[in-house]
């Protein structure tokens, strides 16, 4: 029998191929393919807050460069790393609808809970990352390729990437930890840091892993938490904060920060016991 | 998860988000990219390229077009790679004896990875806009309308590609089982 120019046999044919392709698998892991695309977009944030900071502070054509963007960013980088990552943040921020925190492991962001725009005090016109003006950039591609020591390049506290518009996944929080509570505590205690409330900062860390018990921003606030014990001298306790520090987030960008911190104090300890020394400046 | 003809409702691109689009869509891409000629092993960079491309335009895609606006980008992303790929097969070359090689048999319906196999060859040996019509219409399903919104073109240039497609198609599975019939008759 025939159909048109065709045969059953050829008809039948091609109706197999078309078939075969509407059964295909198609990728075999589409979570690692997540996992890869969200690291991509973490990447390029990070390098968007990285130079942000130094154009911030005129050191814009100086010091260290984020690292590359894994394959999957081949677009970006092809684009232009800024301008595409701006374009990505200023774009999604624009939709001011959702909040997220793209954390840690470049290839394996942890995500957030969705924060209505009114709520979420995150939320911002400026690209990329908010930083604080005086000590804050989230320029830990140091974990990779750390400033000079003392080169004055050297990122500080970081609050994370909370400003950007975009949801990333399902959170693993609560729904009652909301990421803008969450911001705003860890703020609090970026102010007494800033302000030299060093105790009042370690405080409030210690409040805000009493209110969310499962936070995204845990490290974030523990960071403030190991800025303020190191810069109060508290050797010991910034030794045990560290380690837990390091226990709890073994790939965190914000490890290179606090071996950093542990470093400088050691060397102060060194040097103070050399030559007579000054005690914890806690009150 | 987003439908695809969702209606649209004012909120339904604050919740649209791109985690939601990619578990959607990522295995079509995937699929689409595979068939309209992205090299095995660039598939994943490919739709890779085209979800951080939605990512960077999530505040434009509209609710309910979604897979309109991916297949689009998918469709530019493919031709990018394809460019790339200066050893891919192009349109003129025969690919007839190779297929014959590596598919014994596939009127006996052989298993369904292997027809795959064949699909992709065979659509391989078409020209770039004929064999994007015809895997969007044939293989996606993806209505007339649609696929001219997608490519930018008239509908009218739409129908006159898939009819030619089509007749391509079915010359070059002929072609192909012709040969699958002489391999076997010569054993």
């Amino acid at each position: 029998m025939r159909f048109g120019n065709q045969t059953r046999d050829e008809r039948s044919f091609e109706q197999a191929l078309i078939a075969s392709a509407r059964h295909d698998p198609g990728p075999a892991d589409v979570e690692a393919e997540w996992a890869k695309l969200a690291g991509s977009i973490s990447e390029a944030s990070r390098a968007v807050a990285f130079d942000g900071h130094r154009a911030n502070s005129g050191e814009l054509d100086a010091g260290p460069r984020p690292p590359a963007l894994p394959a999957a960013g081949a677009v970006f980088r092809a684009a232009g790393a800024k301008a595409g990552a701006y374009l990505l943040l200023g774009l999604v921020a624009g939709s001011a609808a959702t909040a997220i925190v793209l954390r840690g492991q470049p290839r394996a962001p942890l995500i957030t809970s969705v924060v209505p725009a009114s709520s979420s005090v995150a939320l911002s016109t400026r690209p990329a990352t908010t930083t604080y003006d005086s000590v804050g950039v989230h320029a830990e591609p140091a974990a990779a390729n750390p400033p000079p020591r003392g080169s004055g390049h050297e990122p500080r506290l970081v609050r994370r990437t909370a400003s950007v518009g975009m949801t990333l996944g399902k959170s693993n929080s609560p729904p009652q930890e909301r990421l803008s509570d969450q911001v705003r505590s860890v703020d609090a205690a970026m102010g007494a840091l800033q302000a030299g409330a060093l105790g009042e900062a370690v405080r409030l860390v210690n409040r805000f892993h009493v209110d969310f018990p499962h936070g995204v921003l845990a490290p974030d606030a523990e960071l403030v938490a190991i800025e303020a014990l190191a810069e109060a001298r508290e050797t010991s306790k910034l030794t045990e904060r560290a380690e837990r520090f390091f226990e709890s987030n073994p790939n965190d960008p914000h490890s290179a920060r606090v071996r950093r911190l542990l470093d400088d104090v050691a060397e102060q300890e060194k040097m103070r016991s050399q030559s007579g020394g000054v005690g914890s400046l806690l009150p | 998860m987003p439908r695809p003809n969702a209606p649209a409702s004012p909120n339904a691109k604050v919740t649209m988000d791109l985690r939601g689009l990619f578990d959607s869509y990522y295995g079509r891409v995937w699929r689409l990219l595979r068939r309209l000629g992205v090299p095995t092993a660039q598939l994943d960079d490919a739709a890779q390229e085209v979800f951080w491309v939605a990512a960077g335009r999530l505040a434009d895609i509209n609710p309910g077009s979604e897979h309109a606006f991916l297949y689009g980008v998918a469709m530019r992303t493919a031709l990018r790679f394809m460019r790339r790929e200066s050893s891919a097969p192009v349109c003129d070359t025969d690919p007839l004896p190779q297929l014959v090689d590596a598919a014994p048999s596939p009127q006996d319906q052989v298993e369904q990875a292997q027809a795959r196999r064949i699909l992709d060859e065979v659509l391989r040996g078409m020209p770039v806009e004929l064999r994007t019509v015809f895997v969007l219409h044939e293989i996606e399903e993806v209505e007339i309308t649609k696929i001219a919104e997608i490519e930018g073109i008239p509908t009218g240039t739409v129908n006159s590609r898939l009819r030619r497609a089509r007749e391509m198609f079915s010359t070059i599975c002929r072609r192909f089982q012709s040969a699958v019939r002489r391999e076997q008759e010569s054993r």
